[in-house]
């Protein structure tokens, strides 16, 4: 897997490719939580190409979430594909997150 | 507490003694209660109509284990009594009745009187009023025993088993408890009645929330307690009596004999008692101090006059709350509190006035909710902090049963060896830690302690460093040789002093320096400064070298092999905790698969048989796996074990995790997804909270299976108030299906219907077979990294 760091004004867009898991997880974390402590606050998780989210990829997702609120920031999900949009679903989390339809759509009115 | 129900007038005998049915139908008919009368306990359900409020059953019947829960299954409301004869054949019965499901035991003859004291000291007696409870809430036995020793261990294990019943009496109680009554009947027996089994000996004992007391009664002449010298004191040291006094004295709180002698009572008082006693505003317990909280809280925001009372010895009130000067009568309404070991009463004022009724009813209502739900949780922590310390426990002994032959002993053989064959005045090995680039101290022989345990491999003063560094032998007699600093340190004249480095010679033909031996002094005669010294010296530096890398590279074999051991015990040990499904066949066709991706793993699923035939099923997946998932998952089985017979709805059950866990879960950054069901078959109803577990599913008949969606966000994320409830009917031979994330992921929803079409073609087979199936149609996973999986089904 892969994290590409953009940004667009304000907001950091961290897109991931291939898999977010057990085996990675760790690095998208310690990347975003470096970016939040340098002073960026609003972040948009893009997950386009990414095929699977194991459930400790779900736990980084919401101890980051949890971290920027913490902060005063925000943290947004985009294109997640249909299997992924209904894992959110099932768990409940889909409630947690805001999650966008397409990366356009979040950036928006963030 | 258990609802009362108005309509219950009914009590049920079950005897086989005519006699007996007679007294007891006379006994229950005083109360205004009616009586029946039967034989057997087989066919009670022909008796369900009959909801009685009290069942007697005949210790002579000896009910089975199975009987009484039985009994507890039809009777759920009722109150179960074993009715025994004083006397010794039926202490071991009555002491099984109590352990399988009975509630207390009533000692014949029985009067009226006597029943209805009992009856109404049961928090299960039907229609009883509040405000008479704290009257009769305590618990009487009364027994006429032989005089035969072996029954004290059952007599003790009874009254302590009543004593525990109450919250108020901790483990130094009860194991007074236990001593000081096992020398009172034994003084009794032996002493008193001088072993002589045709004399009884009586034992009365009343329990409550405040104290025990215990009065045995021997029928011999008694005799004088003053006399008895205290056993410590110089002249009575060796002496064998009077110590069963001694200790009485030193574990009751009270200790008094009648005249002439041949009775004494114990007194053994609650620790809450010692905490309240004193002037004014007393320390309170813990649980007073809970209440005095709630009670506050409810006073600020209801702006209403409330005092707290609790009842002091002898009856008397005390004010405890808010902070008061004097301790006056009740000028308001007081309305006791009903939790049971309670004796707090609220008091609204002023009296009189119209809504301070129904305000103390209500404040009293809130706070014996509140104080109980605070008591239970107390209780659980106790018993998770327990089973904690159980699975530590577990973990060290299995580290300590690994321990292995240390390098150190090792190097102390070798060296004593060397010393012995040398002739050298003393000795020190040194290890090379490739780490810190130190020398390391191994071991050491001979008369001087060495100053340090570590030298740095670059020192200029030390010889051993030098012979490490520059891999040969260097001796202090040639010291026009070695650098200023060592020249220096020495002095003109040093005692002998040899270095030699220890080398190895691995496999591949590498040669590597492990380690620096050093010679120091000589014993007389010896020599260790020769030539042909020095290349046996070098000899034996090689063949200590080997000797330390094999044991190095066996050390390194036998950690791992420990690590997997480890593992295998954890394996087992997790296996462990999940349920025996054989012993749920009764309530239906169940089964379950549980592989783990690692030898642990934080899947799990648990069952629960509960009141009125309802049956409850969890199954839960901790997010990762390893050893912190299991922790997670063996906290999650201990608590719901231990909350499930106390919470109404599924919901209440995950929040009880959720409490228990969270901190773990925030700290860790674990969560889990949790799916608890309580299956009716009585209502035909499924009701269910789901914490984010995405499959499980209803299947009914030939429908599309119906999937249980969540109710709240996963354990550990959702928040405290989010864990909802909801339900779905269910029919005879429905199926539960459960499973894991693992049988599905990578590729979530095709994989999804899969499982379910391969549960769906097998519907009429076996569970086993169906969970089989489930596995069998599982996702081959790809690239996706190994995941526990679990799939669970219930017939029922």
């Amino acid at each position: 897997m892969n994290f590409e760091i953009s940004h667009h004004n304000d907001v950091t867009v961290v897109e991931v490719t291939g898999q977010l898991i057990v085996a990675n997880r760790q690095e998208l974390k310690d990347d975003v939580l470096k970016l939040l402590d340098a002073g960026s606050r609003k972040f948009l998780i893009d997950f386009r190409d990414t095929a699977y989210i194991d459930s400790s990829g779900l736990g980084v997702l919401v101890s980051l979430s949890k971290k920027i609120r913490e902060k005063g920031g925000e943290m947004r999900l985009s294109n997640l594909n249909e299997d992924l949009r209904t894992l959110f679903e099932l768990t409940k989390l889909d409630t947690l997150f805001h999650i966008a339809e397409t990366r356009d759509q979040a950036l928006k009115d963030f | 507490m258990h609802g009362r129900d108005e309509g219950q007038r009914t009590a049920l005998v079950v005897t086989q003694r005519p006699g007996l049915g007679a007294q007891l139908s006379e006994a229950i008919e005083g109360l205004g209660l009616a009586a029946r009368v039967i034989t057997s306990l087989d066919h009670l359900e022909t008796h369900a109509d009959v909801r009685p409020a009290l069942v007697l059953t005949d210790v002579a019947l000896r009910p089975t284990e199975t009987q009484w829960h039985a009994l507890a299954q039809l009777f759920p409301r009722s109150a179960l009594w074993v009715v025994a004869d004083p006397g010794e054949s039926s202490i071991r019965d009555v002491t099984y009745a109590l352990k399988h499901g009975c509630h207390d035991c009533l000692t014949l003859p029985v009067t009226t009187d006597e029943l209805g004291k009992k009856f109404a000291g049961s928090d299960r007696r039907p229609g009883a009023k509040p405000g008479e409870l704290d009257r009769y809430m305590s618990n009487e036995i009364n027994l006429e025993l032989p005089s035969d020793i072996s029954i004290i261990e059952h007599v003790v294990r009874l009254l302590a088993g009543c004593c525990r019943d109450y919250r108020s009496y901790g483990p130094r109680t009860l194991v007074n408890l236990r001593i000081a009554l096992s020398e009172a009947l034994t003084n009794a027996i032996l002493y008193g009645n001088g072993g002589d089994r045709s004399k009884k000996v009586r034992l009365r004992a009343s329990v409550d929330a405040w104290q025990i007391k215990v009065q045995v009664t021997d029928e011999g002449p008694g005799f004088d307690h003053q006399q008895t010298p205290d056993p410590t004191s110089d002249e009575a040291i060796e002496a064998p009596g009077g110590r069963g006094l001694f200790l009485l004295r030193q574990l009751a709180d009270e200790v008094a004999f009648n005249e002439p002698g041949n009775s004494v009572t114990l007194t053994l008082r609650s620790e809450w008692e010692e905490a309240t006693v004193g002037e004014s505003v007393r320390p309170l317990s813990k649980d007073a101090e809970a209440l005095v909280g709630l009670s506050e809280r409810i006073r600020l925001s209801s702006e209403a006059d409330l005092h707290l009372w609790r009842e002091g010895i002898e009856g008397r009130l005390e004010h405890i709350a808010p902070a008061e000067e004097k301790a006056a009568t009740p000028e308001g309404t007081l309305h006791w509190l009903r939790t049971p070991g309670m004796r707090y009463a609220v008091e609204v004022r002023p009296a009189g006035d119209e809504c301070s009724d129904r305000w103390a009813e209500f404040t009293r209502d809130l706070l014996d909710e509140a104080l109980a739900y605070e008591l239970r949780l107390a209780e659980s922590r106790r018993d998770l902090a327990e089973r904690e310390e159980e699975i530590e426990l577990l973990h060290s002994i299995s580290e300590t049963l690994g321990a292995v032959t240390r390098l150190e002993d090792a190097a102390s053989q070798i060296l004593k060896g060397i010393v012995r064959l040398t002739g050298a005045e003393r000795a020190s090995l040194w290890i090379y830690d490739s780490g810190r680039e130190d020398l390391v101290l191994a071991a050491s022989e001979g008369p001087a302690r060495i100053p340090v345990d570590r030298i740095s491999v670059t020192s200029s003063s030390s010889l051993s460093a030098l012979a490490f560094r520059e891999n040969r032998t260097v001796r202090l007699d040639q010291l026009g040789e070695l650098p200023s600093a060592i020249a220096e340190r020495f002095g003109a004249r040093p005692e002998p002093w040899v270095s030699v480095p220890i080398s190895y010679t691995g496999p591949s033909g590498a040669k590597r320096t492990v380690g620096v031996l050093n010679l120091i002094g000589r014993k007389s005669g010896a020599v260790v400064t020769g030539v042909g010294e020095t290349r046996l010296l070098m000899t034996l530096a090689r063949q200590i070298g080997s000797a330390i890398e094999n044991l190095r590279l066996f050390e390194e074999i036998v950690a791992r092999e420990r690590v997997i051991g480890e593992l295998e015990l954890a394996h087992d040990l997790q296996m462990k905790l999940l349920p025996d499904l054989s012993e749920f066949s009764e309530i239906g066709d169940i089964a379950a698969r549980c592989v783990p991706a690692r030898p642990v793993g934080g899947d799990f699923y648990q069952l629960f048989k509960l009141a009125d035939g309802k049956i409850g099923a969890m199954l839960g997946d901790v997010t990762s796996h390893g050893f912190g998932a299991s922790l997670i998952m063996a906290l999650t089985m201990s608590v719901s074990g231990i909350y499930v017979r106390e919470t109404t709805f599924p919901g209440d059950l995950l929040r009880a995790i959720h409490h228990a866990l969270i901190q773990k879960l925030e700290s860790t950054e674990m969560f889990m997804t949790v799916f608890y069901g309580v299956i009716d078959p009585a209502r035909r109803s499924l009701c269910y909270a789901n914490a984010g577990h995405a499959h499980a599913f209803r299947v009914h008949d030939e429908e599309e299976p119906q999937r249980l969606r969540s109710t709240s966000p996963p354990l550990g994320i959702a928040e405290y108030g989010a864990y909802g409830d909801a339900s779905v009917p269910w029919q005879p031979g429905d199926l539960l299906c459960l499973f894991t994330d693992g049988l599905t992921n990578p590729s979530l929803r095709t994989t999804e219907a899969a499982v379910l079409r391969a549960v769906a073609e097998q519907r009429h087979q076996s569970a086993a077979e169906i969970v089989g199936a489930m596995f069998e149609a599982r996702s081959r996973r790809g690239e996706a990294a190994p995941d526990d999986q679990t799939a669970f089904i219930l017939r029922a």
